[in-house]
């Protein structure tokens, strides 16, 4: 008997562009602070080429992962393992045996209806690094978006490629679906006629001619990200989040929430290091308080309080 | 204007309607400088095209937070008449005659600037200053300075009557000399 699903969980995806800029450490991070609160959370490394996540929680390499479900067609519910905490269970990923290229279109899709079909409050998904669109619509299945990077130039312009990429994405689905796809197209072709110099002013255009009951203009509004900043090595890095999320608003006419940023910790990159077979984390209190930030904030969809900046 | 009319605002400056004049001041101050800057993180969105972009931007920045500014002074403003009808009778001090003077004094007791005055008397902060220098040559006809005077009287609570009766006079007595 297939099982009743009791609960709608809330999905939150973790992406950001560029490797190496915290995803997987944030997810776990998000994951055991929600599992602390009694919640019942289900973390999912849907990074198909080089799934790490196991390595936070001591799970090792001969437990089920996200292969099973591709290659076994094995319901996700079984590849569930259990964590040394509580209320949280994870889906490792795979690193060999599937590339994001032979996932196919149905198998994709597949997934993502399951995923939503897992039982839990609160299910997380980190992402792989890179721009293709097979980690876009992962990361579009989410109800709360997260993005991270680091104050560097490098990391922040694939930061905002992949929210544009997702934004374009989502707004090209939402056309197609309302069969206004070649209408648009051809407005933006002929954009100097209508006086549109950019994405912002081509959402207006078509939310003022094209959208008449306002359904794609609640979607669009709806498309939010969080914003977090990574390994911040000096204090003056902070308000580079509300610089990111400025331009974010204001250039890509996307809405966005700078939720927080986690300083750069010294002894955590020691722990990431090779001297142990399986590391252990030792988070910092400081650490702790900048998760809880977060967290807090993106589930309450609310900023980072300058004034607890003034405060750090 | 009403409470909601101020939403906009708080958008441009990318913030919740409600938040405290302290986040507003520290957001517009952080925008003003990004958009300022030659920073190099404009770099990944900025397109050839948009040269007169953060021009523009800047003056929506500012318009926002002039707007948002006096949004703050009319809460205070609200608050500090609460506290006057408590404190007037012992701190406002009480003149024989209400001169321009008087009323500048009056004012500055209170702790109220010119700029208050003139946002919610919708007189402009160029009358409100003559009046209180008595600069009677740079203000309007007679029946305007009337008015002008009965609404600045009134924004500081004080007798009305007495206050216009005492400031017209000193107005046509200068007037009788000086023509």
């Amino acid at each position: 008997m297939k099982q009743v699903n009791t609960k709608v969980a809330e999905i939150w995806t973790i992406g950001g562009g560029k490797g190496g800029t915290g995803k997987t450490f944030l997810s776990s991070q998000l994951a055991t602070y929600l599992a602390l609160k009694k919640k019942q959370v289900i973390l999912v490394d849907s990074d198909f080429g080089g799934a790490n996540l196991r390595y936070f929680f001591n799970i090792k390499k001969s437990e089920k992962s996200i292969k099973n479900f591709f290659i076994n067609k094995e319901p996700l519910e079984n590849l569930l393992s259990h964590t040394n905490i509580k209320n949280l269970k994870i889906i490792t990923g795979d690193r060999n045996s599937i590339s994001i290229s032979t996932i196919k279109y149905s198998q994709k899709m597949k997934f993502l209806r399951h995923i939503k079909m897992l039982n839990a409050d609160y299910i997380l998904i980190d992402l792989g690094g890179g721009l293709n669109f097979n980690t876009i619509d992962v990361f579009l299945l989410a109800d709360k978006m997260i993005v991270i990077t680091v104050p560097e130039i490098t990391a922040i312009d694939n930061l905002f490629q992949f929210v544009k990429n997702a934004y374009f994405r989502k707004l090209n689905f939402l056309l197609k679906k309302h069969k206004l796809k070649d209408a648009a197209k051809n407005i933006w072709k002929d954009r100097k006629i209508y006086g549109i110099k950019d994405v912002i002013d081509l959402t207006a255009y078509i939310k003022n001619n094209l959208d008449f009951d306002g359904s794609i203009s609640n979607k669009i509004s709806e498309f939010s990200i969080f914003i977090v900043l990574n390994k911040l090595r000096n204090p003056n890095e902070i308000n580079q989040g509300f610089s990111i999320k400025s331009l974010c608003i204001k250039y890509l006419g996307i809405s966005s929430i700078y939720a927080g940023y986690i300083g750069f910790d010294e002894n955590f990159r020691k722990n990431l290091s090779l001297s142990d077979y399986l590391p252990k984390f030792n988070i910092s209190t400081r650490i702790q308080k900048e998760i809880t930030e977060i967290a807090e904030n993106i589930i309450n969809r609310e900023q980072i309080k300058i004034s607890s900046i003034k405060n750090a | 204007m009403h409470k909601q009319d101020y939403k906009k605002y708080f958008e441009i400056l990318e913030l919740k309607p409600g938040t405290t004049f302290s986040e507003v001041k520290e957001a517009y101050s952080h925008l003003k400088k990004l958009y300022s800057s030659n920073s190099f993180i404009f770099a990944p969105v900025e397109g050839t095209s948009e040269k007169g972009k953060r021009k523009k931007i800047l003056e929506q920045i500012e318009t926002a937070y002039a707007i948002l500014s006096n949004y703050y002074l009319s809460e205070k403003k609200e608050k500090t008449q609460t506290i006057k009808t408590t404190v007037s009778d012992e701190h406002i001090p009480e003149f024989d005659v209400y001169d321009g003077n008087a009323l500048k004094l009056t004012r500055e007791v209170l702790g109220i600037n010119l700029e208050e005055v003139a946002f919610f008397s919708k007189i402009s902060l160029e009358y409100l200053k003559n009046i209180e220098t008595e600069r009677f040559d740079l203000l309007p006809p007679k029946a305007y300075v009337k008015i002008f005077v009965r609404k600045y009287a009134e924004y500081l609570s004080l007798d009305i009557k007495k206050v216009t009766d005492d400031y017209m006079k000193k107005y046509e007595n200068k007037n009788k000399i000086e023509f």
